[in-house]
């Protein structure tokens, strides 16, 4: 199985299929006037849908070169404001800045965004002042062994006005694991099929036949007969790549999960075989000799089955994993963790990405309106794309506001209805509650302070949601976008902004609908369970907001449930 | 040239058919699922020799009867005898090599464990008719894109024609004379040999044949072999005898092919390159050729002071030889071998006529 960029015109080949396709279209006039007479019309109006359908999928597809047209791929564009999908392999050799053959002939300049190496998809933007047509997004999930599928993108460069190919075919197979070829590189659940994918059709969409993108493809498989099509083709699906499309959208080189553990499959049962020591997989666990029946809303019958699923998502995602214990059934929430270690991504990135061809592209004259876009920095794609979306973030959050008043007091019941206080000021964190008084010093390193016991560091996440909320000069250095991601007992999605501090890891997690800020997750080192507080039933009060249930969860249970109440009549603090 | 403007007009209207049916779709059958399901548990992954580049250890196989016998394409996967089969539930099972039927380049196994086996009834009524221009569907392990119990893969392909392959040298090394089902897109992939052909009601059409190219025009021959001559295929290797059927001509010159080197009881290597250098691969204790003074490793220079490079140019040598001699009344009865043995020259007499007995195991 290779990869399918085109990375030379490749005439012969395109001289034998021009002239292959002038053969057929001589043919066909001759033999179609007669065979349409004889037609029913139901079948001349399906083949009139098949035309429409053709039509609908063409302006989306767009063709992608590096800028001196010397090779390119496919893409497809997946938002009006001109977001569009390819294959990393398509991007890695064309540097920061691209080129973009629409299907109305114009030609756009496009700019990096973001990619994932390991799933082998990027994301860049169409930088136009205009409209830009999208595709309508399908499910993959849906999609069935034997499912009819059109394929549009820019096979051996043929089109020189952009007009995508398209070829149909069938899904040979869905659910398709690919192991890894030449390093990062792994497909996980992707779709297969026997439409025609040849090289330069990399990064373009796969269609259902109702014209909704489920894949975008991406390798193929080739044997003995060279780079040409021999009916297997290989689609990243498309539900992954959406699920992975925010962490794109935040310019970051991107890494996949993983559960930190290894499965085998013993009589059709994947059997947990070994689980590192630190993941999250062991705190929650899992262990030896556990039988792993379902993953996400999949269910499991091979360690086949457990790569494919988990392999779709992004790091710090959590999943709900249910085991099998000698007949004992459990759920279990695991957070994954990343495949590979920063550097390693980074250096097998750096190697695909070929230093020459970007080096060569800076010297270029770059349009100061494209260079404006980007920005190189270490572990991004484009660190210009991860600083405006956090920076969209920050001013959309309504719980942010630089007051003079940076001190947070907050007082009620807990679940007992015993009585509760927090104090926290730039220097001090403090909480009374019923299993008695702690402190820490903000000032001091919060990865050694993780009171109060059972907790994983309630002050110290009190204390960095204070510095976001409320500091009038945030250190938001180290603060990046890192994407969606699954929060809180019921998993829902939220934007997450990262920081870390003093070598702990702090992650804000913002409301997709309006922004406020509903959780706070600190963990202070990778191996040792993290402190979520929700902060829920926020009330604006002057021109702060504060929340008025504040739930802390540790180690998969909840810590206590804090209702902010009328402070004074709620009792003393207790001593 | 009509028959070409024909060709391409059906190839245009099919699809177009299936979609009126469907009204876009699934298309039918394979996507069936209860249909799919059944045919994959008709339907086998074989695991054995191999594994080098262009030369697979695995290919796929169907259960053509209640007894656990498996039809398969011959190829050198089963060159050990013995082979892994894994069912569509993921289960496997050991299996042993029946035979090889070198006329239809197939080849029959049988299973060592015998699960609930739902099977292909070549005979029954149930096999389907072959119309051209119609849809097909490839149904095969290609490129072993599936492991344990995962689903094979499927393709979908048109009939292209039910025609012989011509005794002339492209094709000459296989299927010499045989006719086969041309199928209308690469359906012959790594893996993909001894899969399934059906149509849309998954009614079995044949049985994928191998990769085979022309020498002649480099051009890749996707075909299948008939259920009826898969049949007949399985039959031969089952009875030890010839097939009947057929023109004598081509009959005959086939059979003779299979025994030749049965006939003495050796074997050369398989011919996995054009010029595979013809080396003695095993000689049978007891055999004409274990009497001769044959040995495994021999490596054969000359039959009968031809020349020989390769062992296709044994086979025709000793072939020519046998020819000669049965259609005279010679009293040449035996067959002079020159073979190298390490780093010496040694000269053997295999008799013409051995023991045809020694064919069977």
């Amino acid at each position: 199985m290779k990869l399918i960029a085109n990375r030379a015109w490749e005439l012969a080949l395109r001289h034998m299929v021009l002239a292959f396709l002038v053969v057929t279209s001589i043919a066909c006039s001759s033999g179609n006037e007669s065979l349409a007479a004889e037609l029913p019309t139901a079948l001349l109006a399906q083949e009139q849908q098949r035309i429409e359908l053709c039509r609908q999928i063409t302006p989306a597809t767009i063709a992608i070169f590096d800028r001196p047209g010397k090779g390119g791929g496919s893409g497809v564009i997946v938002s009006n404001d001109g977001f569009a999908l390819t294959n990393f392999h398509v991007v890695a050799p064309c540097g920061p800045y691209m080129k973009c053959g629409l299907a109305d002939g114009s030609l756009v300049d496009a700019v990096l965004v973001g990619y994932d190496a390991v799933g082998d998809v990027a994301l860049i933007k169409l930088i136009a002042d205009r409209n830009f047509p999208a595709a309508t997004w399908g499910n993959s999930d849906d999609a069935q062994t034997g499912d009819p599928v059109l394929v549009a993108g820019n096979p051996f460069m043929l089109a020189d006005d952009f007009k995508p190919t398209i070829t149909a075919g069938i899904l040979s197979g869905v659910r398709r694991y690919q192991h890894p070829a030449g390093g990062l590189l792994e497909y996980t659940d992707c779709l297969q099929t026997d439409a025609s994918i040849n090289p330069g059709n990399s990064g373009g969409p796969l269609y259902d036949f109702q014209g909704r993108l489920i894949g975008i493809n991406g390798r193929a498989s080739f044997e003995k007969r060279g780079r040409v099509n021999v009916g297997v083709g290989y689609a990243i699906s498309v539900n992954q790549a959406r699920r992975f499309l925010s962490h794109l959208k935040s310019g970051r080189s991107l890494d996949h999960g993983t559960l930190g553990l290894t499965v085998r499959t013993i009589r059709q049962r994947a059997v947990v075989a070994e689980v590192d020591e630190g993941s999250d997989a062991a705190r929650r666990g899992i262990r030896y000799g556990d039988t792993i029946t379902r993953v996400g809303n999949r269910a499991i019958n091979s360690a086949n089955d457990v790569q494919n699923i988990v392999g779709t998502f992004p790091p710090h995602w959590t999943l709900p994993v249910e085991i099998d214990r000698e007949g004992l059934n459990l759920v279990l929430a695991i957070r994954l963790e990343a495949v590979h270690s920063e550097t390693a991504l980074g250096k097998a990135v750096a190697k695909q990405i070929g230093g020459k061809s970007v080096l060569k592209h800076a010297e270029e004259e770059i349009p100061a309106e494209l260079s404006s876009l980007y920005q190189a920095r270490d572990g991004f794609a484009n660190y210009y794309f991860n600083e405006i979306t956090r920076d969209d973030l920050l001013v959309a959050c309504p719980q942010r506001s630089a007051t003079s008043d940076e001190t947070i007091e907050l007082a009620g019941r807990d679940r007992d209805g015993k009585p509760f206080s927090i104090n926290l000021t730039r220097d001090r964190g403090q909480i009374r509650c019923a299993t008695g008084q702690d402190w820490i010093d903000a000032k001091q390193s919060l990865v050694s302070q993780s009171s109060p016991a059972g907790t994983g560091g309630l002050l110290a996440a009190l204390i960095c949601w204070q510095e976001f909320a409320f500091a009038n000069d945030p250190n938001l250095d180290s603060l990046i976008y890192l994407g969606q991601l699954p929060y809180g007992p019921n998993l829902q999605l939220g934007d997450c902004l990262r920081a870390s501090r003093d070598g702990g890891t702090v992650e804000f997690y913002l409301s997709l609908t309006d922004h406020s800020l509903r959780a706070v997750r600190w963990q202070a080192d990778e191996e040792t369970d993290a402190c979520l507080l929700m902060l829920d039933d926020h009330r604006t009060e002057g021109l702060r907001s504060l929340p008025h249930r504040l739930t802390v969860h540790h180690a998969g249970e909840v810590w206590n449930e804090l209702q902010v109440g009328e402070t004074h009549e709620a009792g003393r603090p207790v001593e | 040239m009509k028959g070409f403007l024909l060709g391409i007009a059906i190839l245009l209207a099919a699809p177009a058919l299936v979609l009126a049916t469907e009204a876009g779709q699934r298309a039918e059958l394979p996507a069936s699922l209860a249909i799919r399901e059944r045919l994959e548990q008709r339907i086998v992954k074989i695991y054995g020799q191999g594994g080098f580049r262009s030369l697979e250890g695995y290919q796929t196989g169907i259960i053509v009867d209640a007894k656990g016998h498996v039809a398969t394409t011959n190829s050198l996967a089963l060159n050990a005898g013995e082979v892994t089969v894994v069912f569509h539930n993921g289960l496997r099972s050991s299996a042993n090599v029946v035979g090889a039927d070198s006329l239809r380049d197939t080849a029959l196994l049988k299973l060592e464990q015998l699960p609930e086996l739902m099977h292909f009834d070549l005979n029954g009524s149930q096999n389907g008719t072959s119309t051209f221009g119609e849809t097909a569907f490839v149904v095969s392990n290609l490129f072993n894109i599936a492991a344990g119990n995962e689903p094979l893969s499927i393709q979908e392909t048109y009939l292209a024609g039910e025609v012989p392959l011509a005794p002339r040298e492209p094709w000459a090394q296989v299927l010499d004379g045989q006719t086969v089902l041309l199928l209308d897109s690469v359906t012959s992939n790594p893996g993909a040999q001894g899969g399934a052909v059906v149509d849309r009601q998954g009614r079995l059409l044949g049985l994928v044949g191998r990769e085979l190219r022309s020498r002649l025009t480099g051009a890749w021959q996707n075909y299948a072999i008939p259920t009826a001559s898969l049949q007949k295929s399985i039959d031969r290797i089952l009875s030890g005898t010839a097939d009947q059927q057929g023109s004598p001509g081509t009959q005959a010159s086939a059979d003779r092919r299979i025994n030749t080197l049965q006939r003495w009881g050796f074997a050369l290597v398989p011919s996995i390159v054009p010029r595979t250098p013809p080396y003695i691969d095993l000689v049978r204790s007891e055999s004409a050729a274990d009497k001769a003074g044959l040995q495994a490793d021999d490596l054969v220079l000359m039959v009968n002071g031809y020349v020989t490079a390769s062992t296709t140019q044994v086979r025709r040598q000793l072939l020519r030889t046998t020819d000669i001699v049965s259609g005279e009344t010679s009293n040449e009865s035996t067959i002079l071998l020159t073979v190298q043995r390490d780093t010496s020259i040694v000269e053997l007499t295999l008799p013409i006529k051995a023991a045809p007995k020694e064919e069977e195991k």
